[in-house]
């Protein structure tokens, strides 16, 4: 699914990825773990068409990234992928139901298709009763919940989650980490960067980095 | 793109406030500037300077605008209306009735000299029904009226009441007026009674010649009254004309007054075209910060929206017709509030400066003003906007 060959990403004299090389097959969970400053969100970001390389190649689905226009990189993030960040990054003046709707927008679905849609997703992480409410004015664990919802709207078949308990409780971790396995088990891939071990170690694969270079995946 | 603007009313919501305000600040200060300027300008144009173009040698001539209480104390019920000059004094004399003659106060003959004024005559008579519909229209004989008026500067005037008085008493007497000298006769004007009464319109060094018209046209025709006001091009000219208007006995001038101070010197015009200048950078310096705020492009929203996959001209493109239409909004909403300021004023102006003529007279201003507001708001584009395309996912994580 995801072929990473050599790549390096540098910033000026500071290298965070140097030479990472590894492969991703579809429907894999890999925690990527690492100290901080490893090259772990880095690493997500280049992924997930955030960020671009220094040199190498990523690919993804089998297609080149590298050489990707802008508008290509925006479909793959609309369409390929999914993002769970720490942060949230939800719209907070925005609806719950706005919030999820934006990709179904910038897809292109219709109206209809995508109320339905919206409703269905927040049906999965349990938050029908939020669809109205601004997202500002969720818990963290909501927040997360709606992120999770936002992030599965056009059946992306890649799931990328920076830290996504990194502002939650134990409580909403939980529910945050088995709604992301059960995700998976939909045969969705799953790479969720975490500094946490007991995280990492629910997924099938651990990579390690450090200093911008694979120790063990 | 258009299915793209359904989170984009949402952002507009979100910063309504921003959005009102520059909608009025701009339509204010585009008011403004647009009133002013065509006060200073449009005045002196539309009045002065259309005459000066008919009548290149006209800044030496005599020109009138009648007195509203002239016209009025001349009579009840005005038989009959007689126009003597060339196109643009024939239409702005009628125009000037129209504006002084009181409803019921009927004109019963239009007589005019000229082929064109007639028919400029002929339109007020079916526009101004209560002064003209039941006008007779006589139409002048083919005197080649034009080339003598222009070159004798000749143009249209209300005599007042004591000019007729006067005029009424000097009938065979030569008079002569000290601007160039001329002699005219006074000629058939007398008055009989109450039967019939008529307004004559002529130019006091060639009064002359209207009255032979008259005579000629209609022949023993009762001149009750005559109604008849004078402004003159230049400060020196007015002082010569006024002495000689007080010895006709005219004393009633006060549109004369009206219009002389919007004959201001040269210094004064270039003053206030300056200021009316200074006025439109301010107000574009005012919308330009309005529209700053407004398109005060959040970095977050463009960079969690390209997170989901938008692409940047798409966002470019929609906030920029938003905005742009934003501005059309305010751009035509101060075009009406200055155009209904101008229209506040009274008599003569209100005729002059009714909505569509300002907007044909100003026409040039006005799409002066709007190219260069397009100017700005293209200049926006890149100024702003730009930032759009720079913005990307990775700036969220900045903030982090």
């Amino acid at each position: 699914m995801i072929q990473v060959e050599d790549v390096v990403k540098r910033f000026k004299d500071f290298y965070a990825l140097n030479g990472v090389s590894l492969d991703i097959a579809s429907g894999q969970y890999v925690a990527v773990v690492g100290p901080s400053g490893s090259g772990k969100s880095t690493l997500l970001n280049v992924i997930g068409q955030i960020d671009d390389i220094t040199s190498g190649e990523i690919f993804v689905g089998g297609v080149a990234t590298s050489g990707l226009l802008e508008r290509e990189r925006a479909s793959l993030r609309n369409k390929k992928f999914g993002y769970v960040f720490q942060a949230f990054y939800l719209e907070p003046r925005y609806s719950v139901y706005k919030n999820i709707e934006i990709p179904l927008i910038i897809a292109g679905v219709k109206g209809r298709a995508r109320r339905e849609r919206v409703e269905y997703l927040l049906e999965l992480v349990g938050l029908t009763q939020k669809i109205k409410n601004a997202a500002g004015s969720l818990s963290g664990g909501e927040k997360q919940r709606v992120a999770l919802a936002r992030a599965l709207t056009n059946d992306p078949q890649i799931i990328l989650a920076d830290e996504p308990c990194g502002n939650l409780d134990s409580a909403n971790s939980e529910i945050v980490l088995n709604l992301l396995a059960d995700i998976n088990k939909q045969g969705k891939t799953l790479i969720l960067v975490t500094h946490n071990m007991e995280h990492a170690n629910l997924a099938e694969r651990i990579i390690r980095l450090q200093d911008g270079k694979l120790v063990e995946h | 793109m258009f299915k793209a603007f359904y989170f984009f009313t949402g952002e507009i919501k979100q910063i309504y406030r921003q959005c009102i305000l520059f909608l009025v600040t701009s339509a204010l200060v585009f008011s403004l500037a647009l009133g002013v300027f065509s006060f200073t300008y449009s005045y002196r144009y539309n009045y002065g300077n259309m005459l000066d173009e008919v009548h290149p040698a006209g800044r030496e001539f005599l020109i009138s605008v009648p007195s509203a209480s002239a016209l009025r104390s001349a009579s009840g019920v005005v038989d009959k209306l007689s126009v003597f000059g060339d196109n643009i004094t024939t239409e702005m004399s009628l125009s000037f009735a129209h504006t002084t003659l009181e409803v019921g106060q009927g004109v019963r003959d239009i007589v005019t000299n000229t082929t064109i004024g007639g028919g400029i005559a002929y339109y007020f008579r079916g526009t101004l029904p209560y002064a003209f519909s039941n006008a007779r229209f006589i139409a002048g004989r083919s005197w080649n009226a034009g080339d003598n008026v222009r070159q004798g500067s000749a143009y249209s005037i209300f005599i007042s009441i004591e000019v007729a008085n006067y005029l009424r008493t000097s009938v065979g007497k030569t008079i002569t007026h000290s601007y160039n000298n001329t002699q005219f006769i006074v000629r058939g004007i007398y008055y009989r009674g109450a039967v019939s009464r008529e307004c004559l319109l002529g130019y006091i060094p060639f009064f002359v010649m209207p009255a032979q018209f008259v005579l000629n046209a209609v022949p023993a025709s009762n001149f009750d009254s005559l109604n008849f006001v004078a402004e003159v091009a230049n400060t020196s000219r007015m002082v010569d004309a006024y002495f000689q208007l007080a010895r006709l006995g005219i004393t009633n001038l006060d549109s004369y007054y009206f219009f002389e101070n919007l004959r201001t010197t040269r210094a004064v015009e270039i003053l206030m075209l300056t200021l009316s200048f200074l006025v439109i950078i301010v107000a574009l310096l005012i919308l330009f910060n309005s529209l700053k705020i407004v398109l005060n492009v959040r970095a977050e929203f463009i960079a969690r929206l390209k997170l989901l996959g938008a692409r940047s001209y798409l966002i470019t493109l929609i906030y920029y017709i938003v905005f742009y239409a934003i501005f059309l909004l305010a751009f035509g909403l101060s075009i009406l509030l200055s155009t209904l300021t101008l229209t506040r004023y009274e008599s003569v102006a209100e005729t002059l400066f009714d909505f569509p003529f300002v907007i044909t007279l100003n026409f040039p201003l006005i799409l002066a003003m709007f190219v260069a507001s397009s100017v700005l708001i293209f200049a926006s584009y890149f100024l702003f906007l730009r930032r759009i395309g720079k913005v990307n996912p990775l700036d969220l994580m900045k903030e982090d």
